[in-house]
């Protein structure tokens, strides 16, 4: 017994260590790539003051594409923010263990998107200022403030959820954080200590941590169902070709779930190799994400059929045309290549235990990212290129849409600042829950404990010679 | 044989230069002046309003980007009465947004023995345009609405007259005369035949149709125009008629629903509900964060002791 205790808190120690390690080291291809990001963002920062100077007029969109890369990058970084809610609310309610080295990234990967998922609808307003409007102004029946609300609730929701976890990390990196010399000790000092919250790891503060996290993990799921739901409102409402569709909702959410796993895997892929953490995120958990990833895909290529084959079935004729359109038009090439490359490729490939492994599973992963993002832009523009009223007497450039340059920087420095959080998050906290994985631990020592004694027992009672009665 | 140098001096060239350069650019500025001012064009018009006020009103045009002809703004106008006598200026007027400048009737215009007046209106010595004029006759024309007895069903009668020089009204006949009903934003033609004739005697009768909406009295408000006339130029009455139809008002135009501006109460209940839950648990989980800070006097009994 004495040995098991002593096992555990090596383990445990080595544990905090590997965890703890990537806050104190900064190396040249850190910095270098935070520099990077730092130039993507500042590009894009002075392209939307380029555009705020000299108004939308600046960007490739015009009367029918109102709503261009903006918003589909909008869509897509809210269907990214489901990570969060599925593999850490979802695993953690139906007490799947392996969960416990996972779930920090994926609640933080939720807050990164949805910070950023916000801001987008703002960078499409040619007056930003006037955002404040919905608030002012707002009709409660408009899905637009539906949209605000629920944002910004799922916003505060993933910012608690992420942050209760964090409290005993918190009081962990506050203790250990001996070394004066450590670059930004101050700061950190000062960020740990406010962060932990006079953590000391006593009962009640257990208590009500557990209490906490319990209820929020509850609450969160439905919170972050209505956000893609309602956000698939802002199309499915409005009487256009192509969204006046009823499947919408579960369409956007099932879309959510599938890319948003996917950015987990990815996360999980690259955080594992640079900060080596392999003995914590083993092949084990590739394996199951990817079979969540699987069924999600397969989920995904169902709504797909339901939202394309019913009205392709009938070719009404509004309807017709943007099908037309997608199926053998201006946009067929995307459209194909989306439907067998993101969708029925990935299935094909994460089938097969092999297709489960890291490398593939990241590469699946980066196809199915890339595809969601782009499935988003096809899903908008096209519709906008087909308003119910004729394109006519207009100049020959509004009757079609490729993002610009403004656009792109603009777009391109939002993943950069994406990027650049979660990078900086890594810097200053650990990427692992410490506290939930070392849970993890204790409980896997009790129970190989437990089945030590029950096979010691099952031996001995084999043993006794069995007297018949008599 | 050897060629003699001229010798001219430096200073002396660049000043001949010079001055002939300035010479160029006064007299090609004194040329563009007169090159670059606008085509204009001046349209007078007399309107007699139904409150009996009456204008005199000048549209200046110019030709503006693709050689339409556009409004010109802000211009001077003079306006000029024309007598025996002479010409005499009455009032220079600035033009609008709309190129019109509009002249208030002055009550001591002279008129000649045919009871005739005559105006001109000249765009004079202007920078920007060239000198345009235009020049009116007109007469005064009365204009009023008898309505017939009851029983004729919504039968109207418009009276043209003008004054002769010993002051009787003398009926005008063959002018046109429209029938308008007054809606919020302007006039609507009462009918598709709303143009009548007056006879000899100066009447035109025009027949209201009995399915004009009247408020929520039934009040219609009828106009009458000559439009445009050559002699009268556009002379306009109005009275009101008990000749629409009620339209009772909504006691409610805007019920509680999702297209209109308030929205149902089953909505708002809802959406108060389902926020007000969840951020109630918000507020519920920083309540037990501001606690869990309280707490850290407490004697550590955790297993996992950070």
């Amino acid at each position: 017994m004495q040995q098991d205790r002593h096992l555990i808190s090596n383990e445990v120690e080595i544990l905090r260590e590997d965890c703890l390690r990537p806050t104190n080291k900064w190396s040249g291809t850190t910095k270098l790539w935070i520099g990077f990001l730092l130039a993507v963002l500042g590009w894009g920062i002075y392209a939307y003051i380029h555009q705020l100077r000299y108004g939308l007029g600046v960007t490739a969109m015009r009367n029918y594409v109102s709503w261009g890369l903006y918003i589909t990058t909008f869509v897509f970084f809210i269907g990214i923010s489901h990570s969060g809610t599925l593999v850490s609310a979802i695993l953690r309610i139906s007490k799947q263990e392996w969960r416990r080295p996972i779930t920090r990234s994926a609640e933080l990967l939720t807050w990164v998107s949805l910070f950023w998922g916000g801001i987008m609808p703002i960078i499409d307003l040619g007056r930003p200022g006037r955002i404040f409007n919905i608030v002012i102004f707002g009709r409660v029946q408009s899905p637009l403030v539906w949209d605000v609300i629920c944002i910004f609730t799922y916003f505060i929701g993933s910012t608690i959820f992420l942050f209760l976890p964090m409290i005993p990390d918190m009081a962990l990196c506050r203790d250990r954080l001996k070394n004066t010399k450590t670059r930004f000790y101050k700061f950190k000092k000062w960020l740990y200590t406010k962060m932990a919250l006079g953590w000391q790891g006593t009962k009640t503060q257990w208590h009500r941590l557990e209490k906490s996290m319990t209820i929020m993990t509850i609450i969160i799921i439905p919170i972050a169902v209505s956000v893609h739901t309602v956000v698939s409102y802002i199309f499915a409402m409005t009487l256009r070709t192509g969204w006046n569709s009823t499947v919408f909702g579960p369409y956007f959410v099932a879309g959510a779930l599938y890319s948003g796993s996917a950015g987990v895997i990815l996360g999980m892929f690259v955080f594992r190799k640079l900060y080596k953490l392999e003995k914590y995120i083993t092949l084990k958990h590739f394996d199951l994400m990817g079979r969540i990833v699987l069924a999600l895909t397969l989920i995904y290529a169902y709504m797909n059929l339901n939202e394309y084959w019913i009205p392709a079935y009938k070719m009404a004729t509004a309807e017709g045309h943007l099908l037309r359109d997608l199926f053998s038009g201006s946009y067929s090439k995307v459209f194909w290549t989306l439907q067998f490359g993101t969708v029925l490729l990935p299935i094909i490939i994460m089938s097969f235990p092999k297709g489960r492994r890291p490398n593939l599973l990241a590469i699946v992963c980066v196809i199915i990212v890339i595809g969601a993002w782009v499935k988003r832009y096809i899903i908008i523009v096209p519709t906008m290129l087909h308003p119910h009223t004729p394109i006519q007497h207009v100049p020959a450039d509004w009757a079609t849409y490729f993002p610009n340059w403004v656009e792109w920087s603009v777009t391109m420095g939002a993943l950069a600042g994406m990027l650049l959080i979660i990078t900086l998050f890594s810097k200053f906290f650990p990427m692992m829950a410490v506290w939930e994985v070392e849970e993890g631990i204790k409980i896997n020592h009790e129970k190989e404990m437990a089945a030590q004694i029950r096979e010691k027992m099952e031996a001995e009672i084999n043993l006794q010679p069995i007297v018949k009665p008599g | 044989m050897k060629k003699k140098k001229i010798k001219i001096p430096v200073s002396k060239t660049f000043l001949a230069i010079a001055a002939c350069l300035l010479f160029n650019s006064v007299t090609a500025q004194v040329d563009s002046a007169g090159q670059d001012k606008k085509e204009s064009a001046v349209e007078l018009s007399f309107y007699k309003k139904a409150d009996l006020s009456k204008t005199i009103s000048a549209l200046v045009t110019t030709v503006g980007i693709n050689d339409k002809w556009v409004p010109a703004t802000g211009v001077n106008i003079n306006f000029y009465t024309q007598t025996k006598s002479g010409t005499t200026i009455l009032k220079t007027v600035v033009t609008n947004a709309g190129g019109i400048g509009i002249l208030p009737f002055p009550d001591s215009l002279s008129k000649d023995a045919q009871g005739v007046y005559r105006i001109i209106a000249r765009l004079e010595n202007n920078s920007l345009y060239k000198d345009a004029e235009e020049s009116i006759e007109f007469k005064e024309a009365n204009l009023m609405l008898k309505f017939n007895p009851a029983d004729s069903a919504h039968e109207v009668t418009a009276m043209v007259t003008e004054t002769g020089s010993d002051g009787k009204e003398i009926p005008v006949a063959e002018t046109e005369v429209s029938f308008f009903v007054q809606r919020l934003f302007g006039t609507m033609p009462a009918n598709e035949d709303y143009v009548i004739s007056t006879d000899k005697d100066g009447q035109a009768v025009f027949s209201y149709p009995g399915d004009i909406t009247g408020g929520r009295t039934g009040k219609i408000t009828i106009v009458a125009k000559i439009l445009d006339n050559k002699l009268f130029g556009t002379v306009e009455t109005k009275s009101d008629a008990p000749w629409g139809i009620v339209v009772p008002v909504e006691t409610n135009p805007f019920p509680r629903a999702l297209i209109m501006p308030k929205a149902p109460l089953q909505l708002i209940i809802t959406l108060v509900l389902i926020f007000g839950g969840i951020w109630t648990t918000y507020f519920f989980i920083f309540y037990q964060l501001k606690k869990i800070n309280e707490d850290d006097h407490v004697k550590k009994v955790s297993e996992i002791n950070y």
